[in-house]
């Protein structure tokens, strides 16, 4: 009997240890998840809504920050000279991907990532291919994809001579240096010569030089048009209060800031957002060279108080056509 | 193939602990599947359902719209610039690319695009379908599903015919590109489960919208199914598809709602999971509670088989080690006790063998004894018997004599000592055949015509008066015999015969003796025609010592017996009362 009961307790020890294994393997692999570490870059201060953009649409994808997601970022790298810097400094964190906001940090990163499995997003940059980031919108190739904006810059300028239908003459500056400037203005020469308007280009290569200008413009110019530029984007407000003061209207191709009477252009919240689904489809397996690049909606925003302010009557037909207007 | 009782326990535990939960997981795990199938399919029937709703009505407000506008184009086709204002509204809208009002010959009368500059990039659509069909059939047209050619993004050009409200005349087509894209957000807005998913397709096959724009901007493809049930989805994995086809003009398209299958028979595969678990665990809990208690079992009967063999081997010392207080301690106790039971048994019948085999041993000692005794008995009296006459007619030949020589008497005293001679004679012949049969029998074989040799011992006897002997010797056989041994038997055959003749009462005088091949045997004949030999009688007449004659030792057929013996052969008698007795020596041609 008691030989029994010794078996018994043998038996019972055997399936005690063999139901804990069996057990103990089915939550392995979520004690083992890693933590998705993402490395941003940003050079525009514009573009902070971008990243918030960015990790709300994380949030909404259900990625927890510091649980399931964890953010490196410095926040706004204020000089472009910094940016490969910055970018160096991710990759010695171990980072699973790198956001490059903008144009300049997408193609830095591309780059300096060109050797790794590290898959870089681009957001809210424009003219992707002609910029050499990727090869082709559905198939990017490379371990780079990510959510540009349309090519709006022609339909921006036609808005703003929509608003200043008497406008001949549209000051344009630009740094020559910047390939995101300079690769949109034979499109643009086209488009003003089929508006009847003149573009006059101004070559500048710093914020204050281009505020110096705008206050010295002379009193045929009737508008400026702003496009796209690592230089001048962080001070935006600035140019656009100088040019309020001249009382000349600013339009623009990119969303600049509240000041700007007219763009059209892309919200860089809901770029963020999209640009997050691409982030979560690359930690789901897939490869960013299987990504299309995508893109983010234009709309048009009129700003009424800087009308108001210039003198401004913008007619309901145009009004309407808004998405966004600032009142 | 033996299978052992170890094994056909454990068999027992594992099926009574598998066979069950097999027999539940499999019909639960079934009846699971049917039902979360038609769950399923109903599912995805209603989701897909509830996205064609959407996608149709979001048509349907397109063409209301395009109609409208078209009828307001027409009201106010005197005021181009209020025509335009209208236009401009339906592009705030976002979801048109491009708005053209085309004339009566197919040219742009007003052009508004999304993106590009609205001066028109396109100005004769006289030759496209959009417009030919559109005022051929006077009613509203849908291209086929097209996908811009940078952003990959898909359009669909929708055209109203411009039609004369007094006339009825078509006087232009109002065209409008829309863009697909807009749809994402109606299926985005679709809740949809883990595994879940609802998407359009064209007609061809290419995915138009998808919450996942990657896919459509990629230009995947998916072969529609004709009937709804568990194909391979979108992504290739296993799914639940429903498909609900609907047609835009001549357009179709189709709203696929699918659910991964394993998403989809999650509940079955967790209980098939759970069941497979269980299944291990009661194969790991059985094979461990059954080892032990097979152990438990089979041990004892195991130690108790391996004690039996020994002990059926003769080692009564062998016990079974079971110190237990069950069943198999009970046996095990009784199966030692009953060894030890056999041990002294078996110990007492060896005692009791040894001592009847002692007493055996005395009694046929003394058996033998008594028939050497009674052997010896019966030599004496035959001995004193046949000595006893020839003596006692020695004494009155010698007393005869006496008589005779006192009265001179020579003839009587010749004719008494030839008596005493003859008798003298005889007794040494006695003595001389007695020698014979107690000497050991030594054969010299050598090589003889049997025929001439029988025929020569025939002419060296002779036959009393009135006796007749025949032969027949026709074997032609020649072999090796001792020649002077077989002489003897033949001879001893032929004197009983010649005595059988004598005898008072013989039917016959004549004897015959023949040689002959029987089979494989050379066969030697004696036959006489005498009185026989009875039945009772026949079964004695080998034995030693035994005569129906008055006279003699009665050891002439057992010498003749051992004689052929030693030759292989032997002697066979046939006899029958009145008619006459054969015998028969006989050896077998192939022993040299």
């Amino acid at each position: 009997m008691n030989d029994m009961i010794a078996a018994i307790k043998k038996a019972g020890i055997i399936f005690c240890i063999a139901v804990i294994c069996l057990f103990s393997a089915f939550g392995v692999n979520d004690a083992l998840a890693k933590i998705f570490t993402i490395g941003i870059v940003n050079a525009v201060s514009n573009h902070i809504v971008t990243v918030d953009g960015f990790k709300a649409g994380m949030a909404e994808l259900g990625y927890v920050e510091g649980k399931d997601v964890k953010y490196v970022d410095d926040g706004l790298i204020n000089d472009v000279e910094l940016i490969d810097d910055e970018i160096s400094k991710l990759l010695s964190q171990d980072i699973d991907l790198l956001l490059a906001v903008a144009n300049e940090p997408a193609i830095r990163a591309k780059k300096a990532l060109g050797g790794t499995d590290i898959p870089v997003l681009a957001a809210a940059c424009m003219k992707m291919i002609e910029t050499g980031l990727v090869k082709n919108l559905k198939h990017p190739g490379g371990n780079i994809t990510g959510v540009r904006v349309a090519e709006t810059t022609s339909k921006a300028l036609e808005w703003l001579v929509k608003i200043i239908p008497n406008a001949r003459k549209i000051y344009l500056p630009y740094n020559p240096d910047e390939d995101v400037s300079v690769i949109s203005l034979p499109e643009l020469s086209k488009t003003a010569s089929q508006l009847g308007v003149e573009l006059v280009l101004h070559k500048i290569h710093t914020v204050e030089e281009t505020i110096a200008a705008i206050e010295c413009l002379p009193g045929d110019i009737d508008a400026i048009f702003r496009i796209p530029s690592q230089t001048l984007s962080p001070r935006n407000s600035e140019l656009s209060l100088a040019a309020i003061k001249r009382g000349i209207p600013i339009g623009a191709s990119l969303p600049q800031d509240e000041a700007v009477l007219v763009t059209f252009a892309s919200d860089r919240f809901e770029i963020g957002r999209q640009t997050a689904r691409l982030a979560h489809q690359i930690r789901e397996g897939v490869k960013p060279s299987d990504l299309p690049v995508e893109t983010a909606e234009a709309f048009l925003t009129i700003n009424l108080k800087t009308a108001e302010k210039i003198g401004i009557n913008i007619p309901y037909d145009i009004l309407m056509q808004a998405k966004k207007i600032v009142r | 193939m033996k299978i052992s009782i170890r094994l056909r326990l454990l068999i027992a535990f594992f099926c009574l602990a598998i066979v069950p939960l097999l027999l539940v997981g499999l019909i639960t795990g079934r009846q699971s599947y049917n039902t979360l199938k038609n769950t399923t399919l109903k599912l995805q029937a209603e989701m897909g359902q509830a996205v064609l709703n959407k996608v149709t009505a979001f048509f349907e407000e397109i063409e209301g719209e395009l109609t409208l506008t078209g009828k307001l184009n027409m009201l106010l086709k005197e005021y181009q610039a209020v025509q335009y204002d209208t236009m401009k509204l339906l592009m705030s809208k976002d979801v048109y690319d491009k708005l053209v009002v085309i004339d009566q010959k197919g040219q742009t009368k007003i052009y508004l695009s999304r993106l590009g500059l609205s001066s028109a990039d396109k100005s004769d659509y006289s030759g496209d379908d959009e417009f030919v069909q559109t005022m051929k059939s006077g009613e509203v047209y849908y291209s086929p599903v097209r996908f811009e050619e940078i952003s990959g993004e898909p359009l669909m050009s929708i055209a109203v015919p411009l039609i004369d409200l007094r006339s009825g005349i078509k006087e232009g087509v109002l065209l409008a590109e829309v863009r697909l894209k807009k749809i994402w957000n109606l299926i985005s807005e679709v809740k949809v489960n883990p595994g879940q998913s609802v998407y359009i397709v064209d007609a061809s096959g290419k995915l138009v919208a998808h919450r996942n724009p990657s896919l459509v901007l990629k230009g995947v493809k998916f072969d529609v199914p004709e009937r709804d049930g568990i194909y391979a989805g979108l992504t290739g994995e296993r799914a639940v598809v429903v498909v609900q086809r609907a047609r835009l003009g001549k357009e179709e398209f189709n709203v696929v709602a699918e659910q991964t299958a394993s998403d989809a028979f999650a509940l079955a595969i967790n209980l098939v999971r759970v069941i497979s678990v269980l299944i291990v665990i009661a194969l790991l809990a059985a094979g461990a509670l059954g080892f032990m208690i097979v152990k438990q079992i089979i041990q004892p009967i195991h130690s108790m088989s391996v004690t039996a063999i020994a002990v059926s081997s003769g080692d009564l010392s062998q016990r079974v080690d079971i110190k237990r207080d069950d069943e198999l301690g009970v046996l095990g106790a009784t199966f030692n006790s009953m060894t030890a039971q056999l041990k002294t048994l078996i110990d007492n019948l060896e005692q009791k063998i040894i001592e009847r085999t002692a007493q055996l041993k005395d009694a046929q000692a003394e058996l033998l004894r008594q028939e050497r005794l009674a052997a010896l008995g019966k030599v004496t009296a035959t001995i004193a018997h046949e000595i006893r006459n020839p003596l006692a007619t020695v004494n009155t030949s010698i007393f005869s004599i006496g008589a005779a020589l006192e009265k001179n008497q020579t003839e009587r005293i010749m004719r008494a000592l030839g008596l005493a001679e003859r008798n003298i004679r005889r007794c040494d012949n006695i003595i001389t055949e007695l020698l014979d049969y107690t000497r050991k029998l030594e054969i010299r074989p050598s090589n003889v015509h049997i025929d001439r040799w029988v025929g020569r011992v025939l002419d060296e006897q002779t036959f009393p008066e009135g006796i007749f002997c025949r032969r027949n010797l026709s074997s032609g056989i020649e072999m090796r015999i001792d020649g002077e041994h077989m002489r003897r038997a033949l001879i001893n055959v032929i004197t009983n015969a010649v005595h059988a003749l004598s005898e008072e009462g013989s039917p016959g005088k004549e004897m015959t003796v023949e040689t002959a091949r029987s089979g494989n045997n050379l066969e030697i004949r004696v036959i006489d025609n005498g009185n026989g030999i009875p039945e009772d009688l026949r079964q004695k007449i080998f034995e030693p010592l035994f005569s129906t004659k008055g006279f003699g030792v009665g050891l002439g057929l057992s010498i003749t017996m051992d004689i052929m013996e030693k030759h292989n052969g032997g002697v066979d008698v046939r006899s029958k009362v009145g008619e006459g007795t054969t015998v028969v020596l006989w050896i077998p041609l192939d022993e040299k």
